[in-house]
Order: C-alpha cells, then sequence, then structure tokens
C-alpha cells in the first residue's frame, strides 16, 4: 500500500468518525446551546481534539482567536451560518447551527477574558461544567432582581424558549425594563420590582451610625429616609451616569410613592408608637417661644406606599427649617433666645453626593446634639471613619505609622495625639473630618411627642471665615468651626500607594475617592457577592502567596473592577456579571479541600 | 521542650489562628430572600396563606433576608379593614412592610441558612400543607387532577416548585408511591417538596 492510499483510508476513516460522531451529536440536540463550551464539546471538539477549552489561551496562540474580536477570529468565521470566510470550507462539515450556538461562540470571544478566568474557575472548583440552562439562568436573576418567579407567560420566557436570547440577554431585559417616564415614574410592573430590589441592596451598604438613635428624633424620619441613599445609585443607572458622579453636588432626591390607601399613618407606628397615630394629630415644631407658645413648620413629608419612582429634589419653601434650636444635652427649657433666626436648608447637601448629603451626614457623623467641633477631642470623625468603611470597604487604619509622623504632636494635652499607633487612625479620621467642621447637629425642639409636637434633627451650618488661618489638626481650639473648611486625604491604598493631600471641600473629596482602584475593588466586591454569593475581601488582590482559589477569585474580582472604572457604568456591569461563567456556575460553592 | 521551643510554637499556631479568622473570601450559599419565599409560597396555595407567612417570615424577616420598606403601606391600614376580628389581607403588594419597624432596614439582601430558617421553613410548609383549603387551592388553581396520569400530574406539582429545573425522575417516583386507598396523599406530596428548601436556593 503507497502512501497516497493510505492517506486516503485515513482521510476516510476520520471523516466518517467524524461523520458518525457528528451524526450521533447532530441527535443529541437538548443541550444547553447557550453555554459555548458544551457547543464546542458537540460540534467541534468531537473532531478537533486538541482544542482544549481548559487551557484557552492555546487556541489564541494557535491563530484561532482573537479575543474581544469575534469577526477577527477564525474559528467564528468559518462557522457555517457566518462563514465570514469566503474560500474556506464552513464548519462544522455534517450539520448546520442554531443563532443561539453561533452567538454564543461569538460571545465567548467577544468576552474572551473573562470567560478564560472562568474556565480557571472550573479547574479550580474542581467542578464538570455544572451550568444552568438559560431558563434556570433567567430564573435566577429574576428571583434576585424581581423577587418572584419568571411565569411562564412572560414575553421573555418565551423568547428564551424560541432561542431568540439566551439567558443572559433575558437577564440584561430585567434591568431594561428600569425605565423612567417623564414624570419620573417607573411604569412597568417588573420594572418596579427591580427598582424597590436596587433601592434596597445599596442602602443596606451604609453603616448607619443613628439609625438606632432614632429615640432622640423620632420626627426625623418622617423627613429624611434612611434608605434615600440609594436614589444617589439608582440616578446613576437612571441616567446612566458615570460612577464618578456618585460622590459629586448638593443634591437630594424626593421619592415618589402610591398607594390606596389613607397616606397619614406615622412611621412611628412601627418604632414603639401607639397604634393608629396620624400624621394628622402632630405637628411639626422648632422652638419654644415665651409663654410657652410652640413655633410649628410644615416641611414635606416621606409619602406612604409603594415605590414607584424618585425624583431630583427642588427645593421648595418647605424645605426650610424657619430656625433651628441649640439643642444642649439635659437642656429642660427652651426660649426664643436659643432659636436661631436664620433659616436653615433641610435637604440640601454639603457637597460630595452621597457621602455630604444630609441623610448620610445625620447618620453617621456621631456628634452630640448642639456642640460645635473643636479640631480635638470633638470631630466628626465617625463620618470619616465610616466613609473610608463605606466607599472602600476597608476599617481603618489605612495608612501605615510612617506615613502620619508629621500628624503626631508630642506636646499635645490630648493624649491620642501624642501616640503614633492611635495617629494611625486619627491622622485619616481627624484630617478629613476638617472637611464637615462648620456643621452642628440640632434638635428642632427638645420636647416632643407629649405635646403632640414632632421633634427633627438638623444641622445647623456656620458660615466659615476664609480670613482667619487655616488649622486641620488641634487641641481644643473654639474657633476651629469657623476656620476655613480644609481638610487632607491621608491613604495608603491596597496597592501600597500613599496619597496625602490638602482638600478643600466634599467633591474634591469625592473625586479622589473615585480616582482610586480601591473604589471600584469595594463596588464589585458588593456585587459580586450580591449576585453570587462570594464574598471577596478586595485585599485579596494584593495578597501575597496566593493559592489557586485565592488567585482565581482575586482575578474574579479584579476583573470586574477593571471593567467597572473603566465603563463607569453600573448597568454594563450587571451585564458583565450575567454574562459570565461564574454567574451560570449551578452552585456557587468553594470546595475547601482543593 | 525548651522555653524557646515553646514559644516558637505559640507563634505558629497564633499566626494559623490569625490566617484563619483574616481570610480573604467566603461564601453564602444563595437562598431566595423573604419577598421571594413569600411571593413563591403565594403562587402556589394562594394569598389565604398570608397570615401564616406574616406569623413566619415578617415576623423573622432577618432570618430570611431581604430588604423592607417602612414607608411601604401595612394590609393592617385601619381597623375598618378587619372582619370578626380577622385580618382581611386588602392589598396586592403587601409583603414590603417592615413589621418591626425602620431597624429592619439593616436586614442583608441575602441571609446566610441557618437552622433557625430551616426550622420556619418546615414550620410555615406544614402550617400550610396541613390544612386542605390551601391544598384544594392549589390543585384548582394550577389544574392538577387527582385521578388522571399520576407522573404528568405529579410533574406539574415538581414544577411548582422547581419551574425551571429539569424534573428529579427519582424523588417523583418516591412521590408516586405516596398514596393514600390508591389515590394520591397530595398534602404529603406538597409538603415533602415544600419542606425542602432546596426550591429557595436561586
Amino acid at each position: 500500500m503507497n502512501l497516497s492510499y493510505l492517506t486516503l483510508f485515513a482521510v476516510l476513516f476520520f471523516s466518517s468518525g467524524c461523520f458518525n460522531s457528528g451524526w450521533n451529536t447532530s441527535l443529541n440536540s437538548d443541550y444547553n446551546k447557550g453555554d459555548y463550551r458544551e457547543v464546542m464539546r458537540q460540534k467541534c471538539i468531537i473532531c478537533h481534539g486538541d482544542y482544549n477549552l481548559d487551557e484557552p489561551y492555546e487556541l489564541v496562540k494557535k491563530g484561532l482567536i482573537k479575543p474581544g474580536v469575534p469577526e477577527e477570529s477564525k474559528i467564528y468565521r468559518i462557522l457555517k451560518g457566518v462563514n465570514l470566510e469566503n474560500n474556506h470550507q464552513a464548519m462544522p462539515i455534517s450539520y448546520d447551527w442554531s443563532k443561539e450556538e453561533t452567538q454564543s461562540i461569538h460571545n465567548w470571544i467577544k468576552n474572551f477574558d473573562q470567560y478564560a478566568m472562568s474556565t480557571r474557575s472550573n479547574l479550580a472548583l474542581k467542578k464538570k461544567s455544572e451550568f444552568l440552562n438559560d431558563k434556570e439562568l433567567y430564573h435566577r436573576c429574576f428571583a434576585l432582581l424581581v423577587r418572584n418567579r419568571a411565569l411562564y407567560k412572560n414575553d421573555i420566557y418565551k423568547k428564551i424558549e424560541n432561542e431568540e436570547i439566551t439567558g443572559s440577554q433575558a437577564c440584561d431585559l430585567i434591568i431594561d425594563e428600569l425605565t423612567f417616564n417623564k414624570q419620573d415614574i417607573v411604569e412597568s410592573d417588573i420594572g418596579r420590582e427591580v427598582l424597590k430590589t436596587l433601592y434596597g441592596i445599596h442602602q443596606s451598604w451604609y453603616q448607619e451610625y443613628n439609625l438606632f438613635r432614632d429615640d432622640e428624633s423620632w420626627g426625623a424620619f418622617e423627613i429624611f429616609n434612611p434608605a434615600s441613599l440609594s436614589f444617589f445609585w439608582l440616578d446613576l443607572i437612571k441616567k446612566n451616569a458615570p460612577v464618578n458622579q456618585l460622590l459629586q453636588g448638593t443634591h437630594d432626591y424626593l421619592e415618589i410613592r402610591e398607594t390606596i390607601f389613607p397616606n397619614d399613618r406615622l412611621l412611628s407606628y412601627n418604632i414603639g408608637g401607639v397604634e393608629n397615630d396620624k400624621k394628622s394629630d402632630y405637628k411639626f415644631a422648632y422652638g419654644i417661644k415665651s409663654q410657652n407658645k410652640i413655633s410649628h413648620w410644615q416641611p414635606r413629608t416621606i409619602p406612604r406606599g409603594e415605590l414607584i419612582g424618585f425624583k431630583k429634589r427642588t427645593p421648595s419653601k418647605n424645605d426650610f427649617i424657619p430656625g433651628i434650636v441649640n439643642g444642649r444635652i439635659g437642656q429642660i427649657e427652651i426660649n426664643d433666645l436659643n432659636i436661631r433666626k436664620r433659616a436653615a436648608p433641610i435637604h440640601q447637601g454639603q457637597g460630595g453626593g452621597l457621602m455630604g448629603s444630609e441623610v448620610y451626614l445625620q447618620l453617621n457623623t456621631g456628634a452630640d446634639l448642639g456642640k460645635t467641633f473643636d479640631g480635638g477631642l470633638k470631630l466628626p470623625r465617625k463620618w470619616s471613619q465610616s466613609v473610608i468603611g463605606d466607599f472602600f470597604c476597608r476599617k481603618l487604619p489605612v495608612v501605615e505609622v510612617l506615613d502620619i509622623k508629621s500628624y503626631v504632636k508630642n506636646d499635645s494635652s490630648v493624649s491620642f495625639q501624642t501616640n503614633e499607633s492611635c495617629m494611625q487612625c486619627h491622622g485619616t479620621m481627624d484630617t478629613m473630618a476638617g472637611l464637615i467642621r462648620n456643621l452642628e447637629y440640632n434638635y428642632s425642639i427638645d420636647r416632643g411627642r407629649e405635646l403632640n409636637n414632632l421633634q427633627t434633627t438638623h444641622f445647623y451650618v456656620h458660615k466659615t471665615n476664609d480670613q482667619l488661618p487655616e488649622s486641620i489638626i488641634s487641641e481644643s481650639d473654639p474657633l476651629y468651626h469657623l476656620r476655613p473648611k480644609t481638610g487632607r486625604f491621608v491613604y495608603r491604598d491596597l496597592s501600597g500607594n500613599h496619597t496625602d493631600i490638602k482638600i478643600h471641600s466634599l467633591d474634591e473629596l469625592g473625586k479622589l475617592i473615585t480616582q482610586t482602584d480601591d473604589f471600584y475593588h469595594c463596588l464589585a466586591s458588593r456585587y459580586l457577592e450580591f449576585f453570587t454569593g462570594l464574598q471577596i475581601q478586595p485585599s485579596l488582590i494584593y495578597a501575597k502567596n496566593k493559592d489557586q482559589m485565592e488567585l482565581f477569585l482575586s482575578h474574579q474580582l479584579l476583573n470586574l473592577s477593571t471593567h467597572l472604572k473603566k465603563t463607569q457604568s453600573l448597568k454594563e456591569t450587571y451585564s458583565f456579571i450575567f454574562h459570565s461563567e461564574l454567574f451560570r456556575e449551578r452552585h456557587f460553592q468553594i470546595d475547601e479541600n482543593f | 521542650m525548651t522555653p524557646f521551643k515553646i514559644i516558637s510554637l505559640i507563634i505558629v499556631f497564633s499566626i494559623q489562628f490569625f490566617n484563619q479568622g483574616f481570610a480573604h473570601y467566603d461564601f453564602k450559599v444563595r437562598y431566595g430572600d423573604s419577598q421571594y419565599v413569600m411571593n413563591e409560597l403565594i403562587y402556589i396555595f394562594g394569598v389565604g396563606i398570608v397570615p401564616i407567612l406574616e406569623e413566619s417570615i415578617l415576623d423573622n424577616r432577618a432570618l430570611f433576608g431581604g430588604y423592607c420598606d417602612p414607608y411601604s403601606v401595612s394590609w393592617k391600614q385601619s381597623t375598618a379593614e378587619q372582619e370578626n376580628s380577622q385580618i382581611v389581607w386588602v392589598s396586592d403588594k403587601p409583603l414590603e412592610v417592615c413589621k418591626r419597624g425602620i431597624s429592619e432596614l439593616k436586614n442583608q439582601p441575602i441571609a446566610t441558612p441557618s437552622t433557625l430558617r430551616t426550622a420556619w421553613s418546615y414550620k410555615i410548609c406544614e402550617l400550610i400543607t396541613s390544612d386542605n383549603k390551601y391544598i384544594s387551592y392549589a390543585l384548582e388553581h394550577h389544574k392538577i387532577k387527582d385521578t388522571s396520569n399520576e407522573p404528568e400530574q405529579l410533574l406539574k406539582v415538581y414544577k411548582l416548585f422547581y419551574p425551571a429545573k429539569d424534573e428529579d425522575i427519582d424523588l417523583l417516583e418516591n412521590l408516586r408511591k405516596m398514596k393514600i386507598d390508591n389515590l394520591m396523599n397530595w398534602p404529603l406530596i406538597f409538603r415533602t417538596l415544600c419542606a425542602s428548601e432546596q426550591w429557595q436556593r436561586i
């Protein structure tokens, strides 16, 4: 037998093998066509056994794939049904592709790096490809975002059944339901549920130290909704605005609710109040004049009912308290001498978007009522601590001892200022707190419910004097709260870069925060936890001597975080997660014995 | 053992303890939150079960996870909505209210599985499936017939709890054997499916 016969025999033998295998596979049409691995196994690897999906970059080396560009990737160009390679035999020879199958290959190459990372996940997690099918994936998204079951009569579900869209695309469509009409209201039922879910997720991120001190100011929550911080996030989604806008501006939001029920129940009904307390039985008060006469005002209160939308607040005359009182602790009687006559806007933030909003400040300053800050013992350092925790997912200290040596004062009468290890935390907290030095936390009145008055808490904003010398940290400076609003951003990021910059406003601080990688690591970590249950500390990204599992998880987080920082888009971030193999995993559990 | 060795051992154990205490990652099994569980059960058994859910899930929302909204409305809006001392459910979206007040805002969106949650889940399923009217509702509303084509009817019940999942043949076969007087024991079948928390997993 000469060589040509041998070759012919070999070709016929392997062709028939492939054909038969292909035929057999074509019978197995009931596989997950949205899973590129399954598609590749069923229709490519059956003949091309050297395509090792567990070593995806080998396919790149072979020139078959150009990551991110399906149209320039040979493996996609030659597919039957796509066939961009006109002079090449369209593959596979023996059967056709469904649109979903080619789309699945397209998606894989388009998001190649992301999938490659997930491949390591399967290896690391010692899994066989145990992925959800498209219906299950949609069910998962629906359960997470709508908190209900995806009904069969649902149009999206039908599209999946008809193979018009993949499960991941269906997940994108759920998010797309969150659209607002001209009145800033979400009209679709699914959209409204998504609105509420995202509202719930984002509000759970904030520590809100003062939330449980509501006995002091139980009327305040009729005006300030602690969960309204979520609107700063939701507004980014609504406008597809860049994430770095989160910490900019002095604006606030007005929520839109709808109910068929009477809108007169006091919130305190749920916090130990008397059943059937009605708002109309009470009046908001702001001070007691002579002869025990109480001054009243009428702020806009938070509506009741189902949340259906929100919009930026346009200040109205109702959003100003005519004068607020100095609520010294132990004060027995308030008379008009204590009333500060200057009207104060109750919803205007101090800059820095979310972190400088009235609600964030009220719930996080930890300040005593009626006390000005002095730059030493009295500082709103709890707020600084919350900023570090809420936007970097980190606990103090966030600098090294070496970084704060210039802030240590050996001759200070404030003991912690003389101690290096104390100043490791105070060096960050106290310097940042200088930015809100001019706030004073006040009661509207210290007499409450027994007189059918609603008591609230507010900030009195002292007017700073730019002519006074600046001061960052002092011992006990009576003029501290009147000095120019300066602070410092003293921070060493997780990668080790040290920052110590003088800043003059919360917007400036917000800009610095959203320029760091740590901010996006933190955000990516929070979203991954919600969508997958995996809690990955941002510090893992920079940890040394990582084992295989840690390596994989840190890559997952870094990937998402990099995408988030680059695109600045929350919607795209959700989509990135929906289209990842990690999200498709049937069980996210980690094999600790690996 | 020399003091040096003892100190070394203490240091080694301390480092190990330290490392374990500061793990860089963790994992939570994903179960649907309180709202999801309530919605699913109401879908299957009807709105009549709301009083059961109120006393079990709404009273223990932190166990089941998920936010609530103190500014939402409660179905206990006024005494006018009570008939013969029985609370009448008058809202179609009553489940968002924070029954324990504003502090419930700090509930985690996803709760960790716990023995208590498992116990409450079982109790809820037991209460629901012990009452024939809820079983009758489920059978009637979801068009499950008692006598015809058992595998098909069982699959319908299975799909109520696992709408997107492929059928578990072994489980279905075991359910098929649950009979009394040659008739399907629907309360037991529903309880078996309901009490397994697997359907809550997302």
